[in-house]
Parts: structure tokens; C-alpha cells; sequence
């Protein structure tokens, strides 16, 4: 497993590094000026340039660079020249905020998606294999954006009973801050759900159709004990790749989620620091969605090798 | 008949393709079939549907109905333009990509970089780049296009690198070029065919997520997604402001995704 | 299409089904949780408020929206204005004298009066203060006052003797804006590390980014005030969560809500819309007067013929405010009623203008800031005014730095949509500090020897400036048209009714000795 985990290290660095690059050098292409945002709407040009040289926007890009990347890995993500707040800060606030929202709508995907998957997997009544396919296929297909805003137009609208947007109190007060999460968390977690569902049933289907399921029919196996001891386990690997590609792009969800409830997270901050020309916000979000990215697959990868022997096998 | 005609005949492809016909079409002749120009302010604002406007008007006094058209333009320019350059672009990295070993390792890293920005990572950085509108979504949607047919290229040219009749081709003398371009290309098509509904579909949803976060396109060009993120503030007074869209944009991907299903099944009863 | 053309019975079920859990909870709905409004004064209780930018420290000394909840909770001014006469009334100056030729200034201080860690607040510190803000680094739209001191000399701790180089009409504005910090701190001040003031409130805590705790200072020098025992400032980066904050009773005051949002509670009695009477906040149409097409006065005028000022109030304001061609608001000396309406929708005017100047056709390139939600919708009205007289406005939408790098250097390559303020105190403020229309250096690279002429007339002059100087700069301002103003909105506040006694500065900066919650 370790030797495994350590011969997919290079390449995942590699990427980090090439993508580290491209997110630096990329932005600092285009123009604008933090410093005139900092000075405000009538302040002089002496007052625009002293705050210009404070913030280093005045060295060489490439010093700027060797700067940003040693922050990076020492842990100093810098200050956000915007926000005037320090960007771990930042970030860590932030962040609170979509893990509660992502770890909602992965809770309610996975116990979902698995249960729909189940019936769609071992349920062989035609009309019900319609019906949850075509209930699926909208899962998947039903953008976020659409979902999010029919929701608030149901509930927050028509009948008011949940509230349209914001974080609320949090967990500190569990009663009301589950009323702000359920409809967030409810959107974002559709589609994976979907995805879910629709990869189990197929798995299941497929392990349904082997040999070993057929001979353990035929030696008259309880049903249930040959769901839990041998359906089931071989239908998961192809699953569990799938989950990760699907929580690897959750953050990606989580932009439109936040932005239609106006939920502090990190997708917020990333669009803020984008339209406010935050570079330097900017910059360390988008390094961090990419490592998030690339460390979630690798982590789904070796999940699927400890779970399955002959992945491990076949790849080492 | 080959797979993709039968796939294409299936109820699946029919329905979609139905549906992808009657909202592009009507994009296509927007200006012949629109009643209002979709740019033209009146003090007559958040009027309830009517005869002369369908859906009302918004909060601009602008007729609804023929901004959802326009809308439905901007669809049309990413799905015929940035898809295809996407498409050839990574349909050539993919090929180029099995011929010399080096390369390979090269371009599939740079793969493996550019699909570490999921598509609207990817978007958020294009737009932190170039700046928000509609550029920052053709150039999205192209990148995000570049791995998906890359990585599909790739695998079906070797995977029928090994078959009987390209050994045999390599034997007689066949050019690897033309090997390439000749022979195995065109077996890989099956497979690009169906990865081109389904980006179909991906275009529609990103130049949606885009426009909706307010990184695509900008105001007063309608486009669906930007539609849908003005009408949130309207829902109390004016609901079909956000139906409208919402119903297109749906029926659209859910079109795509349809005919490639369709497609899809056609090819695997081969 | 199941999920979109769901039946209304099925949604209602659905909608009921939420509901029923949460009732069978026993939940509190988030929904509901605002108290009974009504009541009376009371002593104690923390004041919530939602804003939508974070304070911005380094920008004290100037006049910066984010900051209206800090500056005068948490220092004090020497003087504030009356809202209705503009006449100067104490607060930590007692008494305040003009020599005869208007150049000298006394001032006699409050007595008794402490900053926060104890010290006392002297006329050593009012001098220090005025330094500060001559720096180059700090910036402040009173600046051009301060830097015409010529000598301060304190006579013992309570008096102040201030001359300038000359006599000035707005030299009071100077000390109106100036707070009052510790200038001994002011470094750390500017930082955001402490804030050592004078006022009814101390910073007990501050998170940036996130907003601060206020705690009561129970040595204010006006005794028994404030009535509340804190503040709360929280950062709500979104109008509609400010909103959906203040309905579900999570906070008490809401400040600035998009104008869209405002007027949705404008009709419920739960909650309180209030205008502030400042007026201060002036949207406007600019031109780079160097580019050919623009640097023709009649199309100027023509394009401030074109635009439909009345569907900009109601369309993007919500109706909040009046329309205008002059920057003044109604309490300035310089507003002047009839000459405010000069300019009125008129297309065929427009066009006809346009045909004269032989710029029909031509194209104009249209910037504004994107991300301040007002601009979009004012930009689209303008696009669509412009083309209806037969211009070809280009808009380009900007980010914030992009368009305050652009508005600083003159970059603009056409017009510029924006907003300014500072129309509601001394005209001389507004023609020597406001950025638009600087008569030394301003946004539409306007130069010219008549206006500086007219604008030093209505400064340099002792007193009030004499009316007829007004009328003059009135006059030139409409027939030059190098700023075309549009629309007088306002800052707001939204608040539930339990707040009582909300007042502000006519720098819409809050007060709150005597604001109280109702129980």
C-alpha cells in the first residue's frame, strides 16, 4: 500500500507544481491595481504608490513567486489585500463553512443515493426500474443552479418555511442552524446522489450476473447473508471511484450552491477574491481546490486498492 | 447499419434530439420569431404574462420571452464553437500523444493538470485571468474539452494498437501517419461521438454555472444562466422570471445527455 | 421535466411536510424569530448590526462607507453639523470663534473628556490629529483644508488657536470630519491593532474580516449615555443575507441593503426603513473630456438629455431618492431647486444635439464597477438611453480595483458611471475634495482657468459663500456638463422597530448615545 502511495506522489507533485505555476503567472497577466482599491476613491497618487511598495506588488514576478510558493509551504498564506484580514484566516472561516455544507450534502447523497441504488440494483419490477432510472437521469442531468432556485422558490417563497439564505447560527444552535443547512445541502447533494445511485445499481447488477452470486444461489444461500457477504462488497470498489470523483468536484458545486444561498464558504471567498481582483486570494484558493482535488483521488485510489486485492496487485 | 445510426434511431437519441432541435432552432431565428427586441427598456416593468409579452417583463421592462430566446444564443455559440475547437484539440494531443513515448508522458501530465481544475475551478481561473463575459466561457468550456477527448483518443487508439489488422498494416508498410489518420481514427469515432453529446451537455451547464456565479456572460446580453441569477431576486414577484430559464436550461442538457445515452446503447449492442 | 412542472399540490405537500417535521421537532423555525415590535426606551441590551464590507482601519480619517458603524461609536469629532441649517454644533469643542478676517480659528474643548485607556484628551492631540492628516500616506478628502494651516498653537489644555493661510468657506468641514483619535496610537489605529478614541463605545474585540464587539464606555463625557451596553458590526457579505439575517431576528440593523431588497420591507411595520436626511450619495454619469468625441460640451449635454433619470430612481433605486443635474443635496447653500430638474428626458433634444456636434453613429465606450449591484442596472438604462438617441454605447463592466486605477489615472477611453458624495456640506468640500469635481485635478480631466476661477471664488471666502458664486458654478457645471449627475439616492437603514433613537452625522456616520431596544 505504501510503495503504491509513494509511486503516485511524483506525478501528483509534479501537477501540483506545473499547476502552481500556471495559477501565478497566469493571473499576474492581467492588469489591475490592489493598491488603488486599498486607497479608496479620492486618495492621492503618493498615497496609491506608498501602499503599492508596502505590499511588494513592486518586486520582480518571479521573486514574487519564489515568496507565494515558500509561504505556501511554510503555512503563510499572506494577508488578502481586499479583506484586510490574514488569508488563513480567511480561509479557515470560511472553509467551516463549506465542510458543513459539503459533509450535509455528502450525509444525505450517500444514504440516499445508496438506498435508491439498492432498490434500482435488486428490484427487477419493471415499472419501478422506470421510474427510479428516469428520477435518477434528472438527478444527474438537473443543474444545481436550477434546483437551488426552484427550492428557494418552493420553500422560502411560496410557503416560507425555510429561510432563502445564509449560514444562520451554525451548529452552535443545532434546531435552527439545520433549518439553514437543509436546503443548501439538499441541492448540492443531488447530483452526487444521482451518480451514486445510478453506479451501485449497475455494480450490483453486474455482481448480480457472476458466476460465484449464481453458485451461491444454487447452494441455497440465505438472500440476505449473500447480499452483505459477497454482493455487495464486490459491487462497492467501482462505487467508492466514483464517490471520489464526485466529493473531488464537490467544490465546484459548492461556487453555485453558496452563491444562491449566500453561504459564507470558501466558493463565496473564491468568487469574491476573483471579482475584487484579490490576487493573492485568488491564487492560494486556486492552488488549494487543485490539491484538494488531486489528493482526493489519490485517497479514493488507494481506498479502492485496500478494498479490492486485485487492483492493488494489478497496478503495483 | 453501423452502431451510431441504430443509436441514433433509439427513443432515447429520438426524444432528445426532438427536444435539442426545438430550443436551438428557435435560438437559431430568435430575431424572426422574437416580439420585442430583448434589449429594449420600457418604464412598464414586472408586467404579468400577456399576449404580446408570454412571460412578462422584467425589471427593466423588457420583454421576458424574447430575452429567454436570445438567452438560448449564447448556447448555440459555446456548444458549435468552443466544443468543436475542444474536441479537434484534444482529438489531436490524444493522437499525437501515441506515437512518441516521451510526449505521451508530457501530454498526459499536462491532462492530468488540466482536469485537477474541475470545470468550474477552471472557470473561476479563466475569469480570474481574462475577466468575466463570454470569452472567459468559449475558453472554458475548449479546456475543460481538451482531457476528455484526449484521454478518449488515447485509450481507443491503443487499445486497437494490438488488433490483428494494424500489426498487419504496420507489416505491409502502412505510414504511422497515415495508420493514424486511416485506419485507426476512424474506429475511435464510435467513442468520440458519444463524448460529444455529453460535452454538449457539459457547455450548456458550464456557460449556466458561469453566467449564474457571475463569471460569464455579462448584463444586458441575456443568456439562461444570467437570467436565472437576476430572476432570485424577483421570485416574490415574478416566478416565471426564474421558470423560464430554469425549464430551458434543463431540457437542454437533459437533451444532450439523452442522445448520448442513446448513442451509447446503440454502440454497445453491437 | 417532472421537477420543474411539479404540481402545485405536491409541492404544497412537500412545503407542509418541512413544516410538520420541524413543528413535531418542536423546532423553533428560523423563519419566525422576531420578537413583538413596540415598547419603550430602555437602558442595557446589545445592538446587532450587519453590514456589507468590512471597516476598513487605514481608511479612517476619510470618509469610506464601510466605516459609518465605527467612526462615531468609537471617537468623537470636535463639532457636528445641524441636519436642516448645517449650523455647527459642540461636541468635544464647547465654543469655537472666527477672527475678522476669517483666517483664525479658536476653539475651547470639552473639559473632563478621557480616551478609552484613561489618558486625557487635551488640545495637544486635536494638533497632532490636523498632522496626521497633512501626511501624504493617509487619505482624506479634507486633506486640501488641513494642508492650508499655517500655524496651531495650544494655549493650555482646553484651548486651541488654529490660522490658516486663508480664509476659507468650508474650513469647519475640516473638523466635522476629522475623529478624534489617539495620536500617540494612530499607527496602530490605521493597523486595525486598537483604537483608542474618546466616544461611547471601545473596541472590545475585532476580527477582520469578520467585525467587532463594541463594549459601553462607561467614562463617556456625556454621562449616562450611551443607553446600550454593546455593539456588534458583522460582516454579512450579500444584501439578501443581510435581509434574511434582520427577518429572522439575528440581528437588529442592517446597513446600506441593495435598494431592490430595502423596499421589500418597506410596507412591513416589523421593521423600519430609515433614509438618512444626508442625501450624500450622488450617482453620475462622467466623461473624459480628452477624447474627441466627448470633449464637445453638446454631446455631453445631449447624452444627459438622453438619460431617463426618472426610470433610474424607480427602476434601480427603488424609488429611494430624487432626481438631479447638479450635485448638491437639498440641505447644501448650493441646491438650488429649479436648476437641480435643468436637465429632463428628452429625446428629441438629444438627438438633435448629437446631429449638431456630428456625433450620431459614433461609438462610446461605457465604463462602470460590476461589482456594486446599483451600477449594473444604471449601466443598462444608460446603454439603452444612449442607443434610443443614436449613439453606440460599449459597455465595459470593471472590477473594483480596475475602475479605481482607470477613475484615479483618467484612463478612461470614453464615460464612466459612478457615484459620489459630499453634496450635502460646504460647496467648497465638494468642488476642492471630491474627486469628480476637483477643480485642480478630477476625474474627467476637466481643466479649465474659469472654473478654478468660480471654485476658488466660492472656498477662498470667508463665511458662508455669497450666493450669486453659487449660482455661477451652478450655471457652469450644467452648460459644461463634465459630470452629468443623475440621481440624489441615500444611505439606509434597515432596522427592526425595537430600535429606537437612531441618529447619524451628516456624514451618514452612526450615532448611538441614545440609541436603546425596545424589550
Amino acid at each position: 500500500m505504501l510503495r503504491y502511495l509513494l509511486r503516485r506522489l511524483p506525478a501528483a507533485l509534479v501537477v501540483l507544481l506545473a499547476a502552481s505555476l500556471a495559477i501565478f503567472f497566469l493571473l499576474r497577466l492581467s492588469s489591475g491595481d490592489p493598491a488603488a482599491t486599498l486607497a479608496g476613491p479620492d486618495a492621492s497618487d503618493e498615497t496609491v504608490a506608498a501602499i503599492r511598495s508596502s505590499l511588494g506588488l513592486d518586486e520582480p514576478l518571479i521573486t514574487q513567486y519564489l515568496i507565494w510558493l515558500k509561504g505556501v509551504v511554510t503555512g503563510d498564506l499572506g494577508t488578502s489585500y481586499i479583506l484586510h484580514a490574514p488569508i488563513a484566516q480567511l480561509i479557515g472561516e470560511s472553509l467551516g463553512n463549506t465542510v458543513l455544507l459539503a459533509a450535509g450534502a455528502l450525509l444525505l447523497a450517500v444514504v440516499g443515493g445508496s438506498m435508491l441504488g439498492y432498490l434500482m440494483g435488486t428490484v427487477r419490477n419493471r415499472a419501478v426500474q422506470n421510474v427510479l432510472g428516469a428520477l435518477t437521469s434528472l438527478g444527474v442531468a438537473v443543474p444545481t443552479y436550477v434546483t437551488g432556485v426552484l427550492l428557494i422558490l418552493v420553500f422560502a417563497v411560496t410557503y416560507r418555511v425555510l429561510p432563502s439564505g445564509g449560514v444562520g447560527p451554525g451548529l452552535s444552535d443545532f434546531e435552527i442552524g439545520v433549518q439553514y443547512l437543509l436546503m443548501p445541502a439538499v441541492a448540492l447533494s443531488l447530483p452526487t446522489g444521482a451518480t451514486l445511485a445510478r453506479f451501485l445499481a449497475a455494480s450490483l447488477r453486474h455482481t448480480l450476473d457472476q458466476d460465484f452470486v449464481q453458485t451461491g444461489i444454487a447452494k441455497g444461500l440465505r438472500r440476505r447473508r449473500l447480499m452483505t457477504a459477497h454482493v455487495v462488497p464486490n459491487a462497492l470498489p467501482p462505487v467508492t471511484t466514483v464517490l471520489g470523483i464526485q466529493i473531488g468536484q464537490l467544490l465546484g458545486g459548492a461556487i453555485i450552491v453558496e452563491t444562491i444561498f449566500a453561504w459564507p464558504g470558501v466558493g463565496q471567498l473564491l468568487l469574491q477574491a476573483v471579482t475584487g481582483r484579490d490576487y493573492l486570494l485568488t491564487q492560494d484558493l486556486l492552488l488549494i481546490a487543485v490539491a484538494v482535488f488531486i489528493v482526493v483521488q489519490i485517497a479514493t485510489d488507494v481506498i479502492d486498492a485496500a478494498i479490492d486485492p486485485r487492483i492493488r496487485m494489478e497496478r503495483a | 447499419m453501423n452502431g451510431l445510426m441504430r443509436g441514433l434511431r433509439s427513443q432515447e437519441a429520438v426524444i432528445g434530439l426532438a427536444v435539442v432541435v426545438v430550443i436551438l432552432g428557435a435560438g437559431l431565428l430568435a430575431p424572426l420569431l422574437a416580439p420585442h427586441s430583448p434589449y429594449a427598456q420600457t418604464s412598464e416593468t414586472f408586467l404579468p404574462p400577456s399576449a404580446s409579452h408570454w412571460l412578462g417583463t422584467d425589471e427593466y421592462g423588457r420583454d421576458l420571452f424574447s430575452r429567454v430566446l436570445y438567452g438560448i444564443r449564447q448556447d448555440l455559440l459555446v456548444g458549435a464553437v468552443a466544443v468543436p475547437i475542444g474536441a479537434v484539440a484534444g482529438t489531436v494531443l490524444g493522437l499525437v500523444s501515441t506515437v512518441w513515448g516521451w510526449l505521451d508522458t508530457v501530454i498526459q501530465r499536462l491532462f492530468d493538470v488540466t482536469l485537477a481544475f474541475t470545470s468550474l475551478v477552471m472557470g473561476v481561473t479563466v475569469a480570474a485571468v481574462i475577466g468575466p463575459g463570454l470569452p472567459a466561457v468559449l475558453i472554458t468550456v475548449s479546456l475543460v474539452n481538451v482531457p476528455l477527448f484526449g484521454r478518449l483518443t488515447r485509450n481507443a487508439v491503443k487499445s486497437l494498437q494490438t488488433r490483428d489488422y494494424v500489426t498487419a498494416a504496420r507489416i505491409v508498410g502502412v505510414q504511422p501517419v497515415r495508420l493514424l489518420f486511416r485506419h485507426l481514427l476512424p474506429n475511435a469515432l464510435d467513442a468520440l461521438v458519444v463524448q460529444a453529446a455529453l460535452s454538449l451537455s457539459l457547455a450548456v451547464f458550464i456557460e449556466g454555472a458561469m453566467s449564474f456565479v457571475g463569471i460569464g456572460v455579462r448584463p444586458p446580453e441575456p443568456s439562461l444562466g444570467s437570467l436565472l441569477r437576476t430572476s432570485i431576486t424577483f421570485l416574490d414577484r415574478s416566478p416565471l422570471y426564474a421558470l423560464a430559464p430554469m425549464v430551458v436550461v434543463t431540457a437542454l442538457v437533459l437533451a444532450f445527455n439523452l442522445i448520448g445515452d442513446g448513442l451509447n446503447k446503440g454502440l454497445l449492442r453491437r | 421535466m417532472t421537477m420543474i412542472a411539479l404540481k402545485p399540490r405536491a409541492t404544497a405537500v412537500a412545503a407542509a411536510g418541512v413544516a410538520l417535521v420541524l413543528a413535531a421537532a418542536g423546532c423553533t423555525s428560523a423563519v419566525n424569530q422576531q420578537g413583538d415590535a413596540g415598547g419603550t426606551p430602555s437602558r442595557g441590551g446589545t445592538l446587532r448590526i450587519v453590514q456589507g464590507a468590512d471597516v476598513q482601519p487605514a481608511t479612517l480619517m476619510s470618509q469610506n462607507n464601510p466605516n459609518f458603524s465605527l467612526t462615531r461609536t468609537v471617537f468623537n469629532s470636535l463639532i457636528q453639523y445641524d441636519h436642516k441649517t448645517l449650523e455647527p454644533l459642540p461636541e468635544l469643542a464647547t465654543k469655537w470663534e472666527t477672527s475678522g478676517d476669517g483666517k483664525t480659528l479658536t476653539f475651547t474643548l470639552r473639559e473632563g473628556v478621557k480616551f478609552h485607556d484613561g489618558r486625557a484628551f487635551t488640545a495637544a492631540d486635536v494638533i497632532a490629529d490636523l498632522e496626521i492628516i497633512q501626511k501624504a500616506e493617509v487619505a482624506s478628502q479634507v486633506k486640501g483644508i488641513a494642508k492650508q494651516i499655517a500655524e496651531m498653537k495650544a494655549d493650555g489644555d482646553t484651548k486651541l488657536t488654529i490660522t490658516f493661510k486663508q480664509a476659507m468657506s468650508n474650513t469647519l468641514d475640516l473638523f466635522l470630519m476629522m475623529p478624534i483619535i489617539d495620536p500617540k496610537t494612530a499607527d496602530d489605529i490605521f493597523a486595525g491593532k486598537s483604537f483608542n478614541g474618546t466616544g461611547p463605545f471601545k473596541v472590545e474585540k475585532y476580527t477582520p474580516g469578520q467585525g467587532f464587539d463594541l463594549k459601553r464606555n462607561d467614562q463617556y463625557w456625556d454621562s449616562g449615555k450611551p443607553l446600550l451596553d454593546g455593539v456588534t458590526i458583522t460582516v454579512v457579505r450579500d444584501s439578501q443575507s443581510m435581509l434574511s439575517s434582520l427577518k429572522a431576528g439575528q440581528s437588529d440593523l442592517a446597513l446600506d441593503l441593495a435598494p431592490l431588497d430595502a423596499t421589500t420591507i418597506k410596507n412591513d411595520p416589523a421593521y423600519k426603513l430609515v433614509e438618512s436626511d444626508a442625501n450624500d450619495s450622488v450617482a453620475y454619469a462622467g466623461y473624459n473630456v480628452t477624447v474627441p468625441l466627448l470633449g464637445d460640451k453638446k454631446v455631453r449635454q445631449a447624452i444627459s438629455y438622453a438619460i431617463d433619470r426618472e426610470r433610474i430612481l424607480s427602476q434601480v433605486y427603488g424609488g429611494i431618492g430624487q432626481v438631479t443635474s447638479l450635485p448638491w443635496a437639498p440641505s447644501s447653500p448650493a441646491y438650488d431647486q429649479a436648476k437641480a430638474k435643468h436637465f429632463t428626458h428628452d429625446v428629441d433634444k438629444a438627438k438633435s444635439l448629437l446631429q449638431e456636434a456630428g456625433a450620431t453613429g459614433k461609438t462610446v465606450n461605457v465604463y462602470y464597477d460590476s461589482g456594486f449591484g446599483p451600477n449594473n442596472g444604471l449601466a443598462e438604462i444608460v446603454q439603452f438611453d444612449l442607443t434610443a438617441a443614436g449613439l453606440k454605447p460599449n459597455l465595459q463592466p470593471l472590477q473594483a480595483s480596475d475602475f479605481l486605477s482607470k477613475l484615479r489615472s483618467g484612463g478612461f477611453d470614453g464615460m464612466f458611471l459612478t457615484a459620489h458624495g459630499f453634496g450635502q456640506i460646504s460647496p467648497a468640500t465638494l468642488l476642492g475634495g471630491a474627486f469628480p469635481f476637483n477643480f485642480t485635478k478630477n476625474a474627467s480631466s476637466f481643466v479649465s482657468p474659469d472654473y478654478q476661477q468660480l471654485a476658488e471664488k466660492v472656498w477662498f471666502s470667508p463665511g458662508k459663500p455669497d450666493a450669486q458664486a453659487l449660482a455661477q458654478v451652478n450655471d457652469f457645471l450644467l452648460d459644461q456638463q463634465f459630470v452629468s449627475d443623475l440621481v440624489t439616492s441615500t444611505h439606509t437603514f434597515a432596522t427592526t422597530s425595537k430600535l429606537q433613537g437612531l441618529e447619524w452625522t451628516m456624514l451618514d456616520y452612526l450615532d448611538l448615545d441614545d440609541a436603546s431596544l425596545a424589550k
